[in-house]
């Protein structure tokens, strides 16, 4: 027998942890929900406005309160599943504190507008090394955990575990790839098509490693424990594993649908989330009908209540994820609010409650109560919560449904019948303050929580027993049992290998071989990773190239860089999908090889403004500037925050230097700009600001951060339509 | 049901802290929904990749575009920005009516949702920049004014929509709209500004 303590102060510290930032993740949320709906609040403060809140938010939300929900999750019950203390209490507090670290400089960044502009991927490269060490810390120690186990399996919460941590690094490591330009500042080292095909795989499967996975294996530890029964199948946790794992890391080109990602990329995103769906679904099954018999339990659990919704909520956004995925359905759904139903559905409904139903489950027991403070505020919790969410969740999708539609409107002398962009946007304003009532119920009921906690915390032992735990470490040597007697009669070889397979008695030794089993893990995601990703980089023909397309010029590159720090992509697309009533309403659609220059990509993933693609020589100069400055004097109804600074803050034209110089690394034909990006720069700032004063507009902004953005915004989408270079240029033509 | 599931169902000897598993079988359905769902994803590719009949969306758009200019302009053939003809239309309510949803598309946001102007110069009083005759009018919208911020519009639209649109401004003169003071010259009348039916409540809006 070997005696030991488990480590429970890990996991109190990331459960509060949990909470903290879940209300701070929440309370952002609710900001940027009142600022759609009454863009005034945010009272023109850079640091207050949508584009660099809205990352803020969804960072916060993700890495933050789910991160830190799971981690509790991983600490409490790793420990338990495998009979030891972690790894090392020192590498777990080096997690612990490096975790929160990294989310208070993120905190302090993306509001700054310091941002990659890759959505959830937004953290600029010194924090995203620190992601990276911090992870590999964890790694570490769980990784040793399992080998130091003494219990002789890893149970199905640990193989999920494991597809956690494999998969996270693979994804965060690749999609975060990029060349610094200086310490707040990188550029992708990926553009165009194959950086949106990059950041998608890493976004969806975000969602699948991040928000699937880990919160599985936290159902498959906390459903049982807190109803006191057994898990429904074992079979089917294999089967459901497997395939969610093998399935899941295809379907990030889903997010591309009708875009210029070449199509059989978008097919295989599509049929594989069509495939998803039931992989998925055996997660749901197995929690639901974990519950048979114990459904008497639910109805007084409060913990089971919060699972119960959660599993349900689980359910319905893993259909509605291949459902969405299909491309006709896709083309009316993307770029409105309904992905955004579909999101908070799940991130709300299956995170956030698994989340609520754990720290009420943990906290008498980590506290050493007994019971919370009151149960009655639990319950408030519960069904406040779950309002919230339903108010949440119906507006929006009632939001998307009638803006995706409204798009798409001809009226019958066959023009568009919204033609104006902002009518779309103003119909949704009844639903965007149910939307925001909603948000803020949710966070009100969370902030019950937390005080309930802190009471619990309250009633705590002077000191916290730590009972000491004995288990006889594995022996060295161990056979595995034999499998069940054959049930074939002849001894036909692919009968028995069929057999064999089916019986999972293969499975039950590869439960006992951690590095094998986090081998094969690694293989699965890699499989359909590699199939996608290297026939994208390396088929010329996906991308055909445009003779007439060229470098931005340096200034425009610094209007870029503009156009990403203050988070421009998150309410414009750069993506004209070859749809009818998109080329109508924005001109030409979108080629891939308009994009070979665009380190980062900026397709986007929502139009709560319109699509900007088209939108270089649109309006003069003067419209831009104004329009920047308070687009409520154009436009009464726009809801797109004033971004007056950006008139009166100076741009650093030496600076650009440093920018042209990495491009140039990245292979952008720069020629001369690299020697003198700074003085061209200020060359084209002259001549935009004298076409300003010609147009009428002001005479004191030539060396402003708005010129080089409205030099970007010009240039947008034009080149096509250009005559191609001569052919001594860079002996680019053909 | 629940009662006799619970002890039909055979209990795996797992155990996890204090966690048990059952050996129950996968349900069927899952495993039929599964496999359809497979057997759907190789019939599409298939379809939509590797056989004749399927189509995709850059043909669909270039029919869809082509019929809706079929509905559109059908039987009116390619119309010419001169004067005539732009005053022609410049009463013909079918046209207006049309023209006025691709200026709300592409010229409120600087000329504003009547005309009025906001950052562009009003189009309902006296007073233009460079223009004098309907023609001119064409010519601003086909070709722009660069410098001073017009955009160029004859390389993005049919021209018989820049033809319409130039009526459809023709149309707004006269209703003298508040908004963007007067800029420019005043200029003489259109010149054969017919079927004074047509227009008398355009100019009682005014």
């Amino acid at each position: 027998m070997e005696q030991f303590k488990y480590d429970d102060d890990i996991s109190r510290k990331f459960m509060a942890a949990t909470i903290l930032w879940g209300v701070v993740g929440m309370l952002v949320g609710v900001i940027i929900a009142f600022e759609l709906a009454f863009p005034k609040i945010s009272m023109d403060l850079p640091w207050l406005s949508f584009g660099r809140l809205r990352p803020l938010h969804t960072n916060a939300a993700i890495f933050a309160f789910a991160g830190n929900g799971f981690f509790t999750a991983i600490y409490y019950s790793t420990q338990r599943l495998c009979k030891t203390r972690m790894f090392s209490d020192k590498l777990s507090r080096v997690h612990f504190w490096g975790w929160q670290g990294i989310i208070v400089s993120a905190a302090l960044t993306l509001p700054l507008g310091i941002t990659q502009s890759k959505e959830y991927a937004e953290l600029e490269w010194p924090i995203d090394i620190a992601v990276v060490l911090i992870w590999v810390v964890f790694a570490v120690n769980f990784i040793g955990t399992l080998i130091k186990r003494r219990e002789r399996h890893m149970y199905v919460a640990l193989w999920f575990y494991i597809a956690t941590i494999v998969t996270i690094a693979i994804l965060y490591i690749f999609n975060n790839l990029s060349i610094p330009a200086s310490a707040t500042k990188s550029y992708s080292i990926y553009a165009g098509v194959q950086d949106a095909l990059m950041q998608w795989w890493y976004g969806h499967n975000a969602v699948a490693f991040f928000l699937t996975t880990p919160f599985l294996g936290m159902m498959y530890y906390f459903l049982p424990k807190a109803a006191g029964r057994p898990v429904y199948s074992y079979r089917l946790s294999i089967i459901h594993f497997w395939s969610l794992v093998f399935i899941y890391i295809w379907a990030g080109p889903h997010h591309l649908h009708y875009t210029a990602l070449p199509m059989w990329a978008s097919t295989l995103g599509m049929v594989f989330s069509v495939m998803l769906w039931m992989p998925s679904w055996g997660g749901m099954i197995n929690g639901l009908m974990t519950l048979r018999g114990a459904w008497h339990k639910v109805a007084a659990d409060p913990v089971l209540k919060f699972f119960v919704v959660a599993i349900t909520f689980y359910g319905m956004s893993t259909f509605e994820g291949p459902l969405l995925s299909i491309k006709t359905v896709n083309s009316l759904s993307h770029y409105t609010d309904w992905t955004i139903a579909h999101v908070h559905s799940g991130t709300l409904g299956w995170n956030a409650f698994m989340i609520f139903g754990m720290v009420y489950w943990l906290t008498p027991r980590l506290f050493q109560t007994g019971k919370m403070w009151s149960s009655k505020l639990t319950e408030i919790h519960f069904w406040a919560g779950t309002i919230g969410i339903l108010l949440y969740v119906i507006s929006i999708y009632a939001a998307g449904l009638t803006q995706g539609l409204m798009w798409r409107a001809f009226d019958q002398t066959g023009n568009l019948q919204y033609p104006d962009f902002v009518e779309t946007v103003s119909r949704l304003m009844p639903f965007y303050w149910v939307r925001a009532v909603g948000g803020t119920v949710f966070l009100v009921a969370t902030l019950l929580m937390a005080f309930n906690v802190i009471k619990t915390w309250m009633m705590r032992p002077k000191t916290y027993e730590e009972p000491v735990q004995s288990f006889p470490a594995l022996a060295k040597k161990y056979v595995d049992p034999k499998g069940p007697e054959s049930v074939l009669e002849t001894n036909v070889g692919f009968g028995r290998r069929l057999e064999a397979l089916t019986n999972v008695v293969w499975h039950r030794k590869w439960e006992r071989l951690p590095i094998k089993f986090t081998v094969w893990v690694t293989i699965a995601v890699l499989i359909g990773s590699l199939l996608e990703i290297i026939p994208t980089f390396l088929i010329k023909s996906n991308v055909p190239t445009i003779a007439s397309v060229q470098p931005y010029t340096p200034l425009e590159l610094a209007g870029r860089d503009i156009y990403i720090a203050e988070g421009c992509y998150n309410c414009h697309s750069q993506m004209v999908r070859p749809l009818f009533h998109e080329t109508e309403r924005y001109g030409e659609y979108s080629k891939p090889g308009e994009f070979v220059y665009d380190y980062p990509f900026q397709w986007g993933s929502r139009r709560i403004g319109p699509d900007l693609h088209r939108v270089g020589g649109k309006y003069s100069h003067d419209w831009q500037v104004r329009h920047m400055e308070n687009p409520r004097v154009i436009n009464l109804k726009s809801v797109m925050p004033a971004y007056p600074w950006l008139l009166d803050q100076d741009l650093d034209f030496e600076g650009i230097a440093s920018r042209v110089r990495v491009m140039a690394l990245l292979g952008v034909p720069y020629g001369d700009a690299v020697s003198n990006a700074p003085d061209m720069a200020r060359e084209q700032a002259r001549q935009i600001s004298e076409e300003l004063i010609a147009q009428g507009g002001y005479t004191d902004l030539e060396g402003k951060k708005i010129i080089a953005l409205v030099a970007y915004l010009q240039r947008l989408g034009t080149d096509i339509s250009k005559p191609a270079p001569a052919a001594d240029e860079n002996g680019g033509a053909p | 049901m629940s009662q006799r599931n619970k002890e039909l169902d055979p209990l795996l000897n797992h155990e996890y802290d204090g966690i048990r598993e059952y050996d129950n079988p996968t349900p069927g359905w899952w495993h039929m929904i599964f496999f359809g769902t497979i057997l759907f994803a190789i019939f599409y590719v298939v379809f939509w990749h590797f056989s004749p009949m399927g189509w995709n969306v850059y043909d669909k758009l270039a029919a869809d575009q082509s019929r809706a200019l079929e509905a559109t302009f059908g039987d009116m053939g390619e119309l010419t920005g001169d004067e005539q003809t732009i005053m022609r239309y410049a009463t013909d309510e079918k046209w207006l009516t049309a023209a006025a949803a691709w200026f709300a598309g592409k010229c409120i946001s600087c000329h504003g949702a009547n005309g009025e102007g906001v950052v562009g110069p009003n189009l309902t009083d006296d007073y233009f920049i460079n223009i004098k005759t309907p023609e001119d009018i064409y010519k601003m919208i086909s070709e722009g004014a660069v410098a001073k911020g017009m955009p160029a519009w004859g390389k993005q639209m049919h021209p018989n929509k820049v033809v319409l649109l130039a009526s459809y401004v023709a149309s707004l003169r006269g209703k003298n709209l508040p908004g963007k003071g007067q800029q420019g010259e005043m200029i003489d009348p259109w010149p054969v500004l017919q079927a004074p039916e047509d227009s008398v409540n355009d100019n009682g809006a005014g």
